[in-house]
Protein backbone atom coordinates (compact mmCIF):
# COMPACT_ATOMS: atom_id res chain seq x y z
CA UNK A 1 0.00 0.00 0.00
CA UNK A 2 2.79 2.63 0.48
CA UNK A 3 3.86 1.98 -2.85
CA UNK A 4 0.75 2.82 -3.92
CA UNK A 5 1.14 5.51 -6.89
CA UNK A 6 -0.98 8.37 -8.03
CA UNK A 7 -1.56 7.23 -11.64
CA UNK A 8 -2.56 3.90 -9.70
CA UNK A 9 -5.35 5.65 -7.83
CA UNK A 10 -6.68 7.69 -11.18
CA UNK A 11 -6.52 5.06 -12.76
CA UNK A 12 -8.69 3.16 -10.81
CA UNK A 13 -10.80 6.38 -10.45
CA UNK A 14 -11.37 6.55 -13.99
CA UNK A 15 -12.10 3.01 -14.33
CA UNK A 16 -14.99 3.94 -11.93
CA UNK A 17 -16.53 6.27 -14.37
CA UNK A 18 -16.24 4.32 -17.17
CA UNK A 19 -17.96 1.52 -16.00
CA UNK A 20 -20.96 3.86 -15.27
CA UNK A 21 -20.48 5.03 -18.38
CA UNK A 22 -21.03 1.62 -19.47
CA UNK A 23 -24.25 1.49 -18.05
CA UNK A 24 -25.57 4.92 -20.60
CA UNK A 25 -23.56 4.65 -23.70
CA UNK A 26 -25.82 2.77 -25.45
CA UNK A 27 -28.53 5.91 -24.63
CA UNK A 28 -26.11 8.10 -25.60
CA UNK A 29 -25.15 5.93 -28.73
CA UNK A 30 -28.87 6.75 -29.37
CA UNK A 31 -28.67 10.58 -28.72
CA UNK A 32 -25.87 10.76 -31.01
CA UNK A 33 -27.69 8.60 -34.13
CA UNK A 34 -30.49 11.01 -33.92
CA UNK A 35 -28.00 13.67 -34.05
CA UNK A 36 -26.01 12.53 -36.94
CA UNK A 37 -29.25 11.69 -38.97
CA UNK A 38 -30.92 14.82 -38.54
CA UNK A 39 -27.92 16.97 -39.66
CA UNK A 40 -27.01 15.09 -42.36
CA UNK A 41 -30.58 14.74 -43.68
CA UNK A 42 -31.29 18.24 -43.33
CA UNK A 43 -27.57 19.87 -44.82
CA UNK A 44 -27.41 16.92 -47.65
CA UNK A 45 -30.46 15.98 -48.64
CA UNK A 46 -33.22 18.82 -47.71
CA UNK A 47 -30.78 22.51 -48.33
CA UNK A 48 -29.53 21.66 -51.47
CA UNK A 49 -33.00 22.18 -52.53
CA UNK A 50 -32.27 25.67 -51.60
CA UNK A 51 -29.71 26.02 -53.51
CA UNK A 52 -26.77 24.62 -50.82
CA UNK A 53 -23.86 22.78 -53.22
CA UNK A 54 -24.61 18.99 -53.17
CA UNK A 55 -21.11 18.82 -51.52
CA UNK A 56 -22.24 20.41 -48.17
CA UNK A 57 -23.03 17.00 -46.38
CA UNK A 58 -19.50 16.16 -46.79
CA UNK A 59 -18.24 19.11 -44.68
CA UNK A 60 -21.10 19.08 -42.07
CA UNK A 61 -20.03 15.61 -41.70
CA UNK A 62 -16.05 16.49 -41.37
CA UNK A 63 -17.50 19.31 -38.87
CA UNK A 64 -19.56 17.28 -36.84
CA UNK A 65 -16.79 14.51 -36.09
CA UNK A 66 -15.41 17.89 -34.17
CA UNK A 67 -18.65 18.89 -32.52
CA UNK A 68 -19.99 15.80 -30.90
CA UNK A 69 -18.00 16.05 -27.79
CA UNK A 70 -19.38 20.04 -27.37
CA UNK A 71 -22.83 19.25 -26.57
CA UNK A 72 -22.25 16.17 -24.10
CA UNK A 73 -19.42 18.33 -22.67
CA UNK A 74 -22.73 20.39 -21.83
CA UNK A 75 -24.45 17.50 -19.80
CA UNK A 76 -21.13 16.44 -18.04
CA UNK A 77 -20.95 20.57 -16.49
CA UNK A 78 -24.53 19.97 -15.53
CA UNK A 79 -23.60 16.72 -13.70
CA UNK A 80 -20.59 18.28 -12.31
CA UNK A 81 -22.25 21.85 -11.38
CA UNK A 82 -25.60 20.12 -10.02
CA UNK A 83 -22.75 17.41 -7.39
CA UNK A 84 -21.20 21.12 -6.15
CA UNK A 85 -24.35 22.45 -5.21
CA UNK A 86 -25.88 19.01 -4.15
CA UNK A 87 -24.37 15.55 -3.05
CA UNK A 88 -20.74 16.81 -3.15
CA UNK A 89 -19.46 13.32 -4.15
CA UNK A 90 -16.96 15.59 -4.86
CA UNK A 91 -15.45 16.08 -1.45
CA UNK A 92 -15.04 12.26 -1.18
CA UNK A 93 -12.86 12.54 -4.03
CA UNK A 94 -10.32 15.23 -2.10
CA UNK A 95 -9.81 12.17 0.90
CA UNK A 96 -8.09 10.06 -1.59
CA UNK A 97 -4.83 9.72 -1.61
CA UNK A 98 -3.73 12.01 -4.62
CA UNK A 99 -3.18 15.46 -4.31
CA UNK A 100 -6.21 17.47 -5.12
CA UNK A 101 -5.46 18.85 -8.88
CA UNK A 102 -4.93 15.16 -9.89
CA UNK A 103 -9.12 14.84 -9.37
CA UNK A 104 -9.11 17.05 -12.16
CA UNK A 105 -6.96 15.20 -14.32
CA UNK A 106 -8.86 12.17 -13.74
CA UNK A 107 -12.07 14.39 -14.87
CA UNK A 108 -10.26 15.11 -18.56
CA UNK A 109 -9.16 11.45 -18.89
CA UNK A 110 -12.66 10.38 -18.79
CA UNK A 111 -14.64 13.01 -20.49
CA UNK A 112 -12.21 12.62 -23.00
CA UNK A 113 -12.56 9.01 -23.39
CA UNK A 114 -16.89 9.26 -23.43
CA UNK A 115 -16.41 11.96 -25.78
CA UNK A 116 -14.21 10.02 -27.85
CA UNK A 117 -16.09 6.84 -27.53
CA UNK A 118 -19.44 8.86 -28.89
CA UNK A 119 -17.45 10.55 -31.71
CA UNK A 120 -16.54 8.03 -33.33
CA UNK A 121 -19.73 7.29 -34.32
CA UNK A 122 -20.14 10.06 -36.63
CA UNK A 123 -17.98 9.03 -39.64
CA UNK A 124 -18.49 5.63 -40.34
CA UNK A 125 -22.79 7.06 -40.20
CA UNK A 126 -21.85 10.00 -42.67
CA UNK A 127 -20.28 7.68 -44.73
CA UNK A 128 -23.50 5.20 -44.87
CA UNK A 129 -25.79 8.25 -45.24
CA UNK A 130 -23.72 10.39 -47.69
CA UNK A 131 -22.05 6.98 -49.77
CA UNK A 132 -20.99 8.52 -53.32
CA UNK A 133 -20.89 11.77 -52.44
CA UNK A 134 -18.34 11.31 -49.16
CA UNK A 135 -14.95 9.63 -50.35
CA UNK A 136 -13.23 8.57 -47.17
CA UNK A 137 -9.86 8.33 -49.42
CA UNK A 138 -8.81 11.79 -48.64
CA UNK A 139 -8.81 11.33 -44.84
CA UNK A 140 -5.32 11.57 -43.41
CA UNK A 141 -6.02 8.98 -40.26
CA UNK A 142 -3.24 9.91 -38.36
CA UNK A 143 -3.91 13.85 -38.51
CA UNK A 144 -7.39 13.14 -37.86
CA UNK A 145 -6.70 10.93 -34.75
CA UNK A 146 -4.56 13.83 -33.15
CA UNK A 147 -6.97 16.41 -33.83
CA UNK A 148 -10.11 14.78 -32.28
CA UNK A 149 -7.90 13.66 -29.07
CA UNK A 150 -6.56 17.20 -29.09
CA UNK A 151 -10.88 18.61 -29.52
CA UNK A 152 -12.19 16.41 -26.87
CA UNK A 153 -9.50 17.17 -24.59
CA UNK A 154 -10.10 20.78 -25.27
CA UNK A 155 -14.05 19.96 -24.75
CA UNK A 156 -13.12 18.13 -21.29
CA UNK A 157 -11.21 21.41 -20.36
CA UNK A 158 -13.97 23.60 -21.40
CA UNK A 159 -16.74 21.52 -19.32
CA UNK A 160 -14.30 22.24 -16.15
CA UNK A 161 -13.65 25.76 -16.70
CA UNK A 162 -16.98 26.45 -17.46
CA UNK A 163 -18.26 24.18 -13.79
CA UNK A 164 -15.96 26.81 -12.02
CA UNK A 165 -18.06 29.42 -13.11
CA UNK A 166 -21.33 28.09 -12.62
CA UNK A 167 -22.83 29.11 -9.47
CA UNK A 168 -26.47 27.13 -9.56
CA UNK A 169 -28.03 24.72 -12.42
CA UNK A 170 -30.65 27.54 -12.73
CA UNK A 171 -27.85 29.45 -14.76
CA UNK A 172 -27.00 26.66 -17.34
CA UNK A 173 -29.58 28.01 -20.34
CA UNK A 174 -27.42 31.08 -19.91
CA UNK A 175 -24.46 29.19 -20.44
CA UNK A 176 -25.81 27.30 -23.35
CA UNK A 177 -26.98 30.88 -24.98
CA UNK A 178 -23.50 33.01 -23.80
CA UNK A 179 -21.06 30.59 -24.04
CA UNK A 180 -21.29 27.25 -26.07
CA UNK A 181 -23.81 28.62 -28.86
CA UNK A 182 -21.69 31.96 -29.82
CA UNK A 183 -18.69 29.41 -30.02
CA UNK A 184 -20.22 27.10 -31.57
CA UNK A 185 -22.19 28.64 -33.98
CA UNK A 186 -18.82 31.21 -34.61
CA UNK A 187 -16.39 28.72 -34.50
CA UNK A 188 -16.44 27.80 -38.35
CA UNK A 189 -19.14 25.20 -37.52
CA UNK A 190 -20.94 25.43 -41.02
CA UNK A 191 -18.61 27.70 -42.72
CA UNK A 192 -14.85 28.11 -43.09
CA UNK A 193 -12.59 30.35 -42.16
CA UNK A 194 -11.57 31.81 -45.95
CA UNK A 195 -15.32 32.22 -46.58
CA UNK A 196 -16.00 34.60 -43.07
CA UNK A 197 -12.62 36.17 -44.15
CA UNK A 198 -13.88 36.85 -47.84
CA UNK A 199 -17.33 38.49 -46.14
CA UNK A 200 -15.91 40.00 -43.02
CA UNK A 201 -12.13 39.92 -43.03
CA UNK A 202 -12.45 41.98 -38.79
CA UNK A 203 -14.68 39.10 -38.20
CA UNK A 204 -12.85 36.41 -39.39
CA UNK A 205 -9.53 37.70 -37.00
CA UNK A 206 -11.65 38.20 -34.29
CA UNK A 207 -12.84 34.63 -34.65
CA UNK A 208 -9.10 32.98 -34.78
CA UNK A 209 -9.78 33.96 -30.37
CA UNK A 210 -12.71 31.98 -30.82
CA UNK A 211 -10.90 27.80 -30.02
CA UNK A 212 -13.56 25.78 -31.74
CA UNK A 213 -12.70 27.52 -35.00
CA UNK A 214 -9.23 25.42 -34.71
CA UNK A 215 -11.18 22.43 -34.11
CA UNK A 216 -13.68 22.73 -37.18
CA UNK A 217 -11.00 23.88 -40.06
CA UNK A 218 -8.50 21.09 -38.32
CA UNK A 219 -10.87 18.26 -38.24
CA UNK A 220 -12.13 19.34 -42.20
CA UNK A 221 -7.82 19.90 -43.24
CA UNK A 222 -7.74 15.99 -41.89
CA UNK A 223 -10.99 14.64 -43.35
CA UNK A 224 -11.60 16.55 -46.49
CA UNK A 225 -7.67 17.88 -47.36
CA UNK A 226 -5.71 20.75 -46.12
CA UNK A 227 -7.14 23.18 -49.34
CA UNK A 228 -9.33 25.41 -48.04
CA UNK A 229 -8.72 24.95 -44.51
CA UNK A 230 -6.48 26.97 -42.05
CA UNK A 231 -3.21 24.85 -41.43
CA UNK A 232 -3.63 21.72 -39.84
CA UNK A 233 -0.74 22.34 -37.69
CA UNK A 234 -1.63 26.06 -37.10
CA UNK A 235 -4.80 24.33 -35.30
CA UNK A 236 -2.71 21.81 -33.22
CA UNK A 237 -0.60 24.45 -31.99
CA UNK A 238 -3.24 26.78 -31.19
CA UNK A 239 -5.24 23.81 -29.49
CA UNK A 240 -2.28 23.05 -27.36
CA UNK A 241 -3.13 26.45 -25.80
CA UNK A 242 -6.06 26.19 -25.38
CA UNK A 243 -6.02 23.16 -23.43
CA UNK A 244 -2.69 24.35 -21.31
CA UNK A 245 -3.80 27.85 -20.81
CA UNK A 246 -7.62 26.94 -19.70
CA UNK A 247 -6.77 23.51 -18.02
CA UNK A 248 -4.46 25.66 -15.55
CA UNK A 249 -7.35 28.64 -15.29
CA UNK A 250 -9.98 25.84 -14.52
CA UNK A 251 -8.20 23.98 -11.75
CA UNK A 252 -7.00 27.33 -10.28
CA UNK A 253 -10.73 28.49 -10.24
CA UNK A 254 -12.21 25.06 -9.05
CA UNK A 255 -9.81 25.46 -6.22
CA UNK A 256 -10.80 29.27 -5.47
CA UNK A 257 -14.51 27.62 -5.57
CA UNK A 258 -14.42 24.58 -4.26
CA UNK A 259 -11.36 25.47 -1.46
CA UNK A 260 -9.60 22.52 -1.56
CA UNK A 261 -5.90 21.57 -1.04
CA UNK B 1 11.27 11.32 23.01
CA UNK B 2 8.40 10.54 21.99
CA UNK B 3 6.62 11.78 18.78
CA UNK B 4 3.15 13.38 18.93
CA UNK B 5 0.56 11.54 16.75
CA UNK B 6 -1.14 14.32 15.48
CA UNK B 7 -0.98 18.00 17.00
CA UNK B 8 -3.00 21.00 15.41
CA UNK B 9 -0.77 24.52 15.96
CA UNK B 10 -3.09 28.11 15.90
CA UNK B 11 -5.40 26.97 12.99
CA UNK B 12 -7.36 29.89 11.60
CA UNK B 13 -10.38 29.38 8.99
CA UNK B 14 -12.04 32.24 7.84
CA UNK B 15 -14.93 32.39 4.99
CA UNK B 16 -14.67 36.14 3.80
CA UNK B 17 -14.91 37.88 6.94
CA UNK B 18 -16.50 35.47 9.26
CA UNK B 19 -13.90 33.04 11.52
CA UNK B 20 -15.34 29.70 11.41
CA UNK B 21 -11.79 28.89 13.35
CA UNK B 22 -10.06 31.37 15.31
CA UNK B 23 -6.73 29.58 16.20
CA UNK B 24 -7.18 26.06 17.43
CA UNK B 25 -4.73 24.56 18.62
CA UNK B 26 -5.15 20.68 19.68
CA UNK B 27 -3.16 17.59 19.99
CA UNK B 28 -4.76 13.81 19.46
CA UNK B 29 -3.30 11.07 21.19
CA UNK B 30 -2.38 7.81 19.36
CA UNK B 31 -5.27 4.74 20.41
CA UNK B 32 -7.65 7.68 22.06
CA UNK B 33 -10.76 8.71 21.43
CA UNK B 34 -11.34 12.48 21.61
CA UNK B 35 -15.06 13.95 21.39
CA UNK B 36 -15.35 17.19 19.56
CA UNK B 37 -18.46 19.13 21.14
CA UNK B 38 -19.93 22.50 20.63
CA UNK B 39 -22.99 24.19 19.58
CA UNK B 40 -23.58 25.00 15.90
CA UNK B 41 -21.17 27.15 14.09
CA UNK B 42 -18.88 26.48 16.81
CA UNK B 43 -16.18 25.05 14.12
CA UNK B 44 -16.87 21.18 14.72
CA UNK B 45 -16.98 19.97 10.65
CA UNK B 46 -15.13 22.96 9.36
CA UNK B 47 -12.22 21.67 12.12
CA UNK B 48 -12.91 17.99 10.62
CA UNK B 49 -13.03 19.04 7.42
CA UNK B 50 -9.77 20.51 7.60
CA UNK B 51 -7.70 16.97 9.59
CA UNK B 52 -9.64 15.75 6.37
CA UNK B 53 -7.75 17.66 4.06
CA UNK B 54 -11.01 18.08 1.92
CA UNK B 55 -10.29 22.07 2.75
CA UNK B 56 -6.98 24.32 3.67
CA UNK B 57 -6.83 25.88 6.91
CA UNK B 58 -6.55 29.75 6.39
CA UNK B 59 -3.37 29.63 8.49
CA UNK B 60 -1.80 27.54 11.13
CA UNK B 61 -0.44 23.66 10.79
CA UNK B 62 -1.42 20.57 11.78
CA UNK B 63 1.58 17.67 12.23
CA UNK B 64 1.26 13.98 11.76
CA UNK B 65 3.77 12.18 13.83
CA UNK B 66 6.02 15.50 13.77
CA UNK B 67 5.62 15.99 10.09
CA UNK B 68 3.41 18.85 8.09
CA UNK B 69 0.48 17.06 6.75
CA UNK B 70 0.93 19.40 3.49
CA UNK B 71 4.43 18.05 2.66
CA UNK B 72 2.92 14.90 1.70
CA UNK B 73 -1.16 15.04 1.52
CA UNK B 74 -1.65 12.08 -0.29
CA UNK B 75 0.47 10.11 1.94
CA UNK B 76 -1.58 11.43 4.57
CA UNK B 77 -4.94 10.62 3.25
CA UNK B 78 -3.78 7.17 3.21
CA UNK B 79 -3.48 7.20 7.24
CA UNK B 80 -6.92 8.69 7.82
CA UNK B 81 -11.06 7.68 7.00
CA UNK B 82 -13.42 10.53 7.37
CA UNK B 83 -16.83 10.24 7.31
CA UNK B 84 -18.80 13.50 6.47
CA UNK B 85 -21.81 14.10 8.30
CA UNK B 86 -23.66 14.08 4.98
CA UNK B 87 -23.00 10.71 3.25
CA UNK B 88 -21.38 11.48 0.03
CA UNK B 89 -21.66 8.25 -1.81
CA UNK B 90 -21.99 7.34 -5.47
CA UNK B 91 -25.32 6.93 -6.66
CA UNK B 92 -24.69 5.70 -10.21
CA UNK B 93 -23.26 2.42 -7.81
CA UNK B 94 -24.28 0.03 -5.93
CA UNK B 95 -23.55 -0.01 -2.27
CA UNK B 96 -20.81 -3.17 -2.92
CA UNK B 97 -19.53 -0.81 -5.84
CA UNK B 98 -19.23 1.80 -4.09
CA UNK B 99 -16.82 0.02 -1.07
CA UNK B 100 -15.10 -1.77 -3.96
CA UNK B 101 -14.20 0.80 -6.11
CA UNK B 102 -12.75 2.74 -2.49
CA UNK B 103 -10.65 -0.48 -1.79
CA UNK B 104 -9.45 -0.43 -5.37
CA UNK B 105 -8.40 3.53 -4.84
CA UNK B 106 -6.44 2.58 -1.58
CA UNK B 107 -4.29 -0.57 -3.89
CA UNK B 108 -6.43 -3.60 -1.82
CA UNK B 109 -6.66 -6.67 -4.07
CA UNK B 110 -10.10 -8.53 -5.39
CA UNK B 111 -9.90 -10.94 -2.59
CA UNK B 112 -8.87 -8.64 0.49
CA UNK B 113 -11.98 -5.93 -1.05
CA UNK B 114 -14.31 -9.07 -1.01
CA UNK B 115 -13.33 -10.37 2.62
CA UNK B 116 -13.37 -6.38 4.04
CA UNK B 117 -16.79 -5.99 2.44
CA UNK B 118 -18.30 -9.32 4.43
CA UNK B 119 -16.58 -7.92 7.56
CA UNK B 120 -17.57 -4.44 7.31
CA UNK B 121 -21.45 -5.68 6.04
CA UNK B 122 -21.85 -7.86 8.80
CA UNK B 123 -20.75 -5.34 11.26
CA UNK B 124 -23.00 -2.29 10.26
CA UNK B 125 -26.04 -4.84 9.43
CA UNK B 126 -26.28 -4.16 5.66
CA UNK B 127 -25.72 -6.80 4.32
CA UNK B 128 -28.88 -7.68 2.34
CA UNK B 129 -28.24 -3.72 0.94
CA UNK B 130 -24.94 -4.81 -1.10
CA UNK B 131 -26.93 -4.82 -4.44
CA UNK B 132 -28.88 -1.49 -3.80
CA UNK B 133 -28.15 2.05 -4.75
CA UNK B 134 -27.97 4.45 -1.71
CA UNK B 135 -30.21 6.65 -3.64
CA UNK B 136 -32.72 3.89 -2.46
CA UNK B 137 -31.92 3.33 0.68
CA UNK B 138 -32.79 5.20 4.27
CA UNK B 139 -30.98 7.79 5.42
CA UNK B 140 -29.49 5.43 8.43
CA UNK B 141 -28.61 2.91 6.27
CA UNK B 142 -26.82 5.36 3.76
CA UNK B 143 -24.65 6.40 6.70
CA UNK B 144 -23.94 3.06 7.75
CA UNK B 145 -22.01 2.46 4.87
CA UNK B 146 -20.44 6.05 4.66
CA UNK B 147 -19.07 4.61 7.79
CA UNK B 148 -17.90 1.23 6.66
CA UNK B 149 -16.47 3.30 3.92
CA UNK B 150 -14.45 5.40 5.84
CA UNK B 151 -13.15 2.78 7.69
CA UNK B 152 -12.76 0.54 4.32
CA UNK B 153 -8.59 0.63 4.36
CA UNK B 154 -8.21 0.71 7.95
CA UNK B 155 -6.52 4.07 8.70
CA UNK B 156 -4.96 5.41 11.87
CA UNK B 157 -7.00 8.30 12.21
CA UNK B 158 -10.87 8.33 11.76
CA UNK B 159 -12.61 11.32 11.48
CA UNK B 160 -16.69 10.82 12.24
CA UNK B 161 -18.64 13.95 12.22
CA UNK B 162 -21.63 13.03 13.94
CA UNK B 163 -22.06 10.06 12.45
CA UNK B 164 -24.77 8.51 14.44
CA UNK B 165 -27.56 11.00 14.04
CA UNK B 166 -30.07 9.46 12.20
CA UNK B 167 -29.29 6.28 13.36
CA UNK B 168 -31.32 3.77 15.27
CA UNK B 169 -30.73 3.46 18.74
CA UNK B 170 -29.24 -0.46 18.39
CA UNK B 171 -27.42 0.83 14.95
CA UNK B 172 -25.74 3.46 17.72
CA UNK B 173 -24.61 0.86 19.97
CA UNK B 174 -23.40 -1.26 17.90
CA UNK B 175 -21.22 1.52 16.28
CA UNK B 176 -19.92 2.16 19.21
CA UNK B 177 -18.78 -1.15 19.65
CA UNK B 178 -17.32 -0.87 16.76
CA UNK B 179 -15.46 2.35 17.71
CA UNK B 180 -14.33 0.64 21.10
CA UNK B 181 -12.73 -2.00 19.33
CA UNK B 182 -10.77 0.20 16.88
CA UNK B 183 -9.58 1.91 19.87
CA UNK B 184 -8.33 -1.12 21.12
CA UNK B 185 -6.46 -1.67 18.03
CA UNK B 186 -4.52 1.86 18.24
CA UNK B 187 -6.74 3.87 16.10
CA UNK B 188 -7.45 7.44 16.74
CA UNK B 189 -10.63 8.65 16.35
CA UNK B 190 -11.99 12.51 16.58
CA UNK B 191 -15.63 11.94 17.09
CA UNK B 192 -18.12 15.10 16.44
CA UNK B 193 -21.39 15.07 17.99
CA UNK B 194 -24.62 16.60 19.37
CA UNK B 195 -25.27 13.84 21.34
CA UNK B 196 -23.28 14.40 24.96
CA UNK B 197 -23.86 10.81 25.95
CA UNK B 198 -22.31 9.25 23.33
CA UNK B 199 -18.99 11.45 23.58
CA UNK B 200 -19.42 10.74 27.84
CA UNK B 201 -19.45 6.96 26.95
CA UNK B 202 -16.69 7.08 24.55
CA UNK B 203 -14.27 9.77 24.92
CA UNK B 204 -11.31 9.56 26.65
CA UNK B 205 -10.99 13.60 26.20
CA UNK B 206 -13.82 15.66 24.99
CA UNK B 207 -13.13 19.20 23.40
CA UNK B 208 -15.16 22.06 23.54
CA UNK B 209 -14.99 23.95 20.80
CA UNK B 210 -16.80 27.48 21.42
CA UNK B 211 -17.26 30.36 18.28
CA UNK B 212 -13.98 28.65 16.85
CA UNK B 213 -11.52 28.37 19.97
CA UNK B 214 -11.00 25.92 22.17
CA UNK B 215 -12.64 26.52 25.45
CA UNK B 216 -11.68 23.21 27.59
CA UNK B 217 -9.80 19.67 26.79
CA UNK B 218 -10.19 17.33 29.50
CA UNK B 219 -11.24 13.83 30.05
CA UNK B 220 -15.15 13.62 31.12
CA UNK B 221 -14.02 12.12 34.38
CA UNK B 222 -12.11 15.51 35.49
CA UNK B 223 -14.58 17.59 33.78
CA UNK B 224 -17.47 16.08 36.02
CA UNK B 225 -15.35 16.42 38.89
CA UNK B 226 -14.23 19.94 38.45
CA UNK B 227 -17.59 21.16 38.07
CA UNK B 228 -19.13 18.77 40.78
CA UNK B 229 -21.64 17.19 38.30
CA UNK B 230 -22.55 13.44 37.65
CA UNK B 231 -23.12 13.50 34.25
CA UNK B 232 -21.31 15.90 31.25
CA UNK B 233 -24.16 17.00 29.87
CA UNK B 234 -24.77 19.07 33.26
CA UNK B 235 -21.15 19.99 32.65
CA UNK B 236 -22.04 21.32 29.47
CA UNK B 237 -24.79 23.11 30.47
CA UNK B 238 -23.37 24.97 33.07
CA UNK B 239 -20.31 26.17 30.30
CA UNK B 240 -23.68 27.35 27.53
CA UNK B 241 -24.98 28.81 30.76
CA UNK B 242 -22.13 31.13 31.31
CA UNK B 243 -20.99 31.66 27.93
CA UNK B 244 -24.25 33.50 27.53
CA UNK B 245 -24.07 35.47 30.14
CA UNK B 246 -20.56 36.77 28.84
Amino acid sequence: MQNLSYAHVIKELVKTDLKIFRKIAVNKWIDMFIWITTMILVFAYIMPAFGLTKSYGAFMVATMCSTAGLFQSFSYLAELVADIEGDRIISYYFTLPVPSWLIFIRFIIYYTISFMVLGFLVLPAGKLMLWNSFSLAQVSYGKLALIFVLTNIFYSVLALWTASYVRSLLRMDSVWMRLIYPLWFLGCFQFSWQSLKEVSPVLAYIDLLNPLTYISEGTRAAILGQQGSLNFWLCVLALLFFIGAGGWHAIKKMKKRLDFV
Amino acid sequence: MSTKFLEIVNVEKKYGTKNALRGVSLELQQGKIIGLLGVNGAGKTTLSTILATVHPPTSGDIFFKGESIYRNIAQFRRKIGYCPQSPNLNNELTVQENLQAHGRYFGFGPDEIAGRIKELAHSFQFTSYLDKKPSELSGGYRQRVSIARSLFHRPQLVLLDEPTSGLDPHVRNQLWEYVKKMRADGVTILLTTHYIEEAEQLSDYVCLLDKGLVRLVDTPENLMRTFKKEKLEQVFIQLAEEQDKE
